[in-house]
Formats: C-alpha cells, structure tokens, sequence
C-alpha cells in the first residue's frame, strides 16, 4: 500500500532542500510547507485512476541510437564556459 | 494587422531577387531594436553585430545569383533556453549567467540553412516555469497591447516580439502551453507539435516527455513554413521522428470539429467563451460540423501534468552545479555539498526552487506511486481518451486560454497560477500537435481559439486555422 494525503511537515520541507542541495531559511520553510500542502492535496485528484490502468509507453517506430562513431568536437570551446579551471582541468570542489 | 505585413515567403523572395538592400534594412532595424524594446522587454539579447554580418554574407549570396533559403533575410526571435552558438542562453534564470553555448541546437542548424537572421535570444519565464514571462532573473515581459498586463509564459519574449513587429517569427518552446499561452495572450499564431515531430537537441531540457520546440508568426502560412523547416529526424535526438507522409487534409467542408465540454467549465471568463463559440460557429460557416463532446479524464490532467513536470524537472535541474558552466558562487575552499548548495540557493528563483522541491517529493520513496504512477496511469488514460475522440472528429476545439492577460503584479497563489494551464497541458500529455489562433478582441484585450488534431496532423491544424484566419484575419 502507498502512503497518501501526507501533512507535510517543516521537517519533511528541510528533508527535500537537503536532497535538492537548496538552503532554505526558517521563514522559506514555513511559507513552503503552506504552499507544497495544497499543491499536493490538489494532486490528490488521480487518486482516482484505477490501479488497473497500464502505463502505456510511447513507441515511435523511428526510435533508433545512432552509430557509435567519434565525430568533430570542440574541447576548447567547452572549457571555455568552466567556471574555474586549472589549464585543460575543471576545478571542482572538493569531496573529502 | 496579420495582412498588412509581408508574409516570409514574399521577404524572403524579394531577399533572394536582390529588391532590399538587406544589410541596410537589418542594420536599422537593430539599432533601433533597444529603443522598439525598451517597454515590453521581449529580449535578453539583441544579437545586432551577429545579424547585421549574416545580413551581409546572405545579400552578397543574392548578388552572386546564388540560390537563397527559405528564410533568406528574415528575422527570428530565439527563446532564450534553444542554443544559438556564440550567443547567452540564460534561461532567464542567474544560474546560466555568463554561458555561451558553443554550438547550435539542430533547429537553429536547420534556420540558418535556410538563411533566417537571428535578431536576438528572447525573454521567458525562468526555465520555462510559469505562464506569465514574469519570473525570470531579468525583469518581466509586458504585453504589446497593453503594457499593464503579462505577456503570457513562458515564451513571452518570442510571442511579444513577433505581436511588437519587431520579428517576423519566433522559436518558443511548449512543456504544458508556454508556446499556445502566449500567442494567445499577444494575439498571434504559435504551434506546439507533435511530441518528436521536432528535434530538442540544444534545447535546455526541463521536462523531457512533454516539450516541444514550436514555432510562432502572425499567420498561419508563416507558421507552418517554420514547422517545415524545423521539423524531421535528428540522429541526435532519439525521440524525434521522420515526419509521416501527408495524410490528406480535411477542408472545412464537412471537417468533424468537437467542442471539448469541460473546457467551457468553471473557471471561463465570459468573453473568452463568447470569442471561441464564435470561432466555432464561423467553421459552421465554413460547411464544418460541429458538435459538444466530453472527454473525462481531462479531470486528471493539471494535476498529471504537474507531476510528470516537477518530478523530470527535479531530475534535469541537478545538472546545475556550477562546476561546468554557468554561474559559480563559492569560488574557496568550501566542500562540495556547501559549495553546490551555495550556488543553487542563490541563484535559482522561487518558482524553479518550489517545483524542484516539489519534484523530489513525488519521486521519493512511499511517495512515487501515489503521485508519480499515479500521473502515469491519468496520462494513458488521456491517450485513449483522445484517441477514441479522433474517431468522431477531425479537430478538437476550445479556448487555449480560460482567461484574458492578468495584469503584472496580480497576487495568486502558485495553485491558482497553475490552475489556468488546464487548457494547454492535455495536447503535451497526449503528445499531439495543437495550434493558438487569434480570435479577436474582448474589451480591448486578445483571445485565442486552440484547435488540437491527432499525431502528425499538423497539416490539418494549418488548413483549418489557414481557413478560420482568412475571413478573421
């Protein structure tokens, strides 16, 4: 069974910005909180779609990858919108 | 007004036969482009160097004799998040501040084949979140006709430009209405295709199974010249299709048109509603047939729509890190979650941040089959639904827009903003092509008629709306 209708609780609004790397200060938090519960009451509305229904999946008949071929590119005019570099690397934040 | 312009292909031949002198004529016109923009704000960048020397290269094309596209020296606005090498695509939003992409996306590759001049990147809502063109980074977009009410969103900019004259067409894109929603507020025509009838390669993604690239002019025949450049395969692009043969086009004698019922509900205002039966009763005129309809599920559809879109958003939008592109803010020695939360906490707007969040609920664990599957579920029975409706008709008809341009600053809950699109979000959900035509004016402000066809019936949609503007128009 699916857990439905939750009250979603500051908590829970903290819990989100954690996972989508967003700070938010308390007064973001309340007023979201406000605003995320009755944006999901309302979506409430499909719980009225059977669980019968099968997802259908879009078939295109013309789907198809592309050969797996080295084509012109251009490293250069991508390094050049890097924020921060140190000559051909991308500086990045450290993760330890 | 549609009338006394020039259609592209009249431009675009007197281009070809030499009769402008083109780099005159494109030069003035982007020097004064600041000036002709100052109060509506349809561009985040006047590309006026960049059109002035292709206006150049193309004009001593015409003098050698050279055979021109079909577009040769036209003039195109360019949603701000399609990619236009060596011009900012911004979004509108300060987290792509400072990007220039380094290649074309393959629509603006199929343009300028076609020799368009592309006059600048226009103004959107951030993201293309929102139906106003009111919350990107970079101020608001203001209505043509009248300066005290919204464009429409989140093509604003495109549909604004082209009302404005200050292009002949515009590139939009459409997830849940923003092509149809503006056009319909700037009373001009705007398409959004048949999911995979266009390429999205070079197009900033925000919610991958419901968008479109589409196209936006002040006729129908411009419209679908556009289409017909942009439109094809792109190996490039796994979900776009080779266009279908031509499936023969109705006329509007004896066209099956049905009124979907439950877009004449609550929530219309009155003069939208009288404006479209009118529409509907001149293709009675016309020797159509039509006749109400229902289709039930659309019940489902605002609240599928939003959560198929917040949760691919909350997935596309990750990408921002400020480590490849776009804006950085902690530039020390802050660790990498301190440092990508600084730069997306700062730098995405109210609305981008409340559908990310809300886009990482409907897909957390406990969560995604009460919300996410669920919207799967709504989404296929809209499928059949629709289907079974293209058995009785040829065309779908209503109002695109339930109301009239609100006015810039009106206070509305995110709710009631996301209510309005109820219209606009079916077509994207089902995946067909659906066109906004001008029909006419209430109380000084414009309406727009949405006629929406099966799969690949764009043709049908451009006789139609073709027949419909030729005795409005």
């Amino acid at each position: 069974m699916t857990k439905s209708k939750p009250k979603i609780t500051v908590d829970d609004v903290r819990r989100l910005g954690a996972l989508a790397k967003i700070s938010l200060n308390s007064a973001e938090e309340e007023g979201l909180r406000k605003e995320l519960s009755s944006i999901l009451e309302y979506f409430h509305v499909v719980d009225k779609v059977e669980d019968g229904v099968v997802v259908d999946e879009l078939k295109w008949d013309a789907v198809s990858l592309r050969r797996d071929e080295v084509g012109p590119s251009d490293p250069e005019g991508v390094l050049k919108g890097v924020p921060q570099r140190k000559g051909r690397f991308v500086k990045a934040p450290r993760v330890f | 007004m549609g009338k006394l312009a020039l259609s592209v292909r009249e431009t675009a031949r007197r281009v070809s036969a030499g009769e402008v002198d083109l780099e005159e004529h494109v030069a003035s016109r982007l020097e004064r482009m600041p000036r002709m923009d100052r109060d509506v704000h349809a561009f985040l960048y006047v590309a006026k160097e960049e059109a002035i020397e292709r206006a150049r290269e193309i004009q001593k094309r015409a003098k050698r004799g050279e055979k021109l596209g079909r577009l040769a020296g036209v003039g195109l606005a360019i949603k701000d998040n399609i990619c236009v090498k060596g011009m900012p695509a911004t979004c509108a939003s300060k987290i792509l501040e400072g990007f220039v992409p380094p290649y074309d996306a393959t629509v603006i590759e199929r343009i300028k084949r076609e020799d368009g001049i592309i006059f600048g990147k226009a103004n959107m809502d951030e993201f293309a979140m929102g139906n106003t063109s009111t919350s990107g980074a970079f101020g608001p977009t203001r209505n043509p006709w009248d300066l005290e009410r919204v464009a429409g969103g989140s093509s604003g900019g495109s549909a604004a430009a082209v009302a404005a004259s200050m292009t002949a067409l515009a590139l939009g894109s459409d997830t849940g209405g923003s092509v149809r929603c503006p056009a319909s507020y700037c009373s001009v025509v705007g398409l959004k295709p048949t999911y995979g009838a266009v390429s999205r390669y070079g197009v900033v993604p925000y919610a991958n199974s419901l968008e479109q690239v589409g196209p936006i002019a002040k006729r129908v025949e411009d419209v679908a010249l556009l289409f017909e450049i942009i439109s094809g395969r792109d190996a490039r692009d796994s979900t776009s299709a080779e266009r279908t043969a031509r499936k023969s086009v109705p006329g509007t004698k004896g066209l099956r048109v049905g009124l979907i019922k439950e877009f004449f509900g609550e929530g219309i205002q009155e003069g939208v509603k009288k404006n479209v039966l009118d529409a509907s009763a001149k293709l009675e005129e016309l020797g159509a047939h039509t006749e109400w309809t229902s289709i039930t599920s659309l019940n489902y559809a605002l609240a599928a729509y939003y959560i198929v879109a917040m949760a691919e958003a909350s997935s596309n939008l990750s990408r921002y890190d400020g480590v490849r592109y776009g804006a950085s803010l902690e530039k020390g020695s802050a660790d990498w979650n301190t440092a990508f939360s600084k730069t997306r906490t700062e730098s995405f707007g109210t609305e981008v941040k409340r559908r990310i969040l809300l886009g990482t609920f409907v897909l957390s664990a406990g969560y995604y089959e009460a919300y996410y599957l669920k919207a799967q579920r709504a989404r296929s029975l809209l499928r059949t639904e629709f289907k079974k409706a293209f058995k009785d008709f040829d065309v779908l008809l209503g109002p695109t827009m339930p109301v009239l341009p609100p006015k810039l600053g009106d206070k509305v809950t995110p709710l009631e903003d996301y209510l309005i699109d109820v219209n606009t979000v079916p077509a994207n959900l089902v995946g067909i092509p659906s066109i906004s035509v001008p029909a006419g004016f209430t109380g000084g402000l414009p309406v727009g008629v949405q006629l929406m066809a099966p799969h690949f019936g764009e043709e049908t949609l451009f006789s139609v709306a073709g027949a419909y503007e030729e005795v409005t128009a």
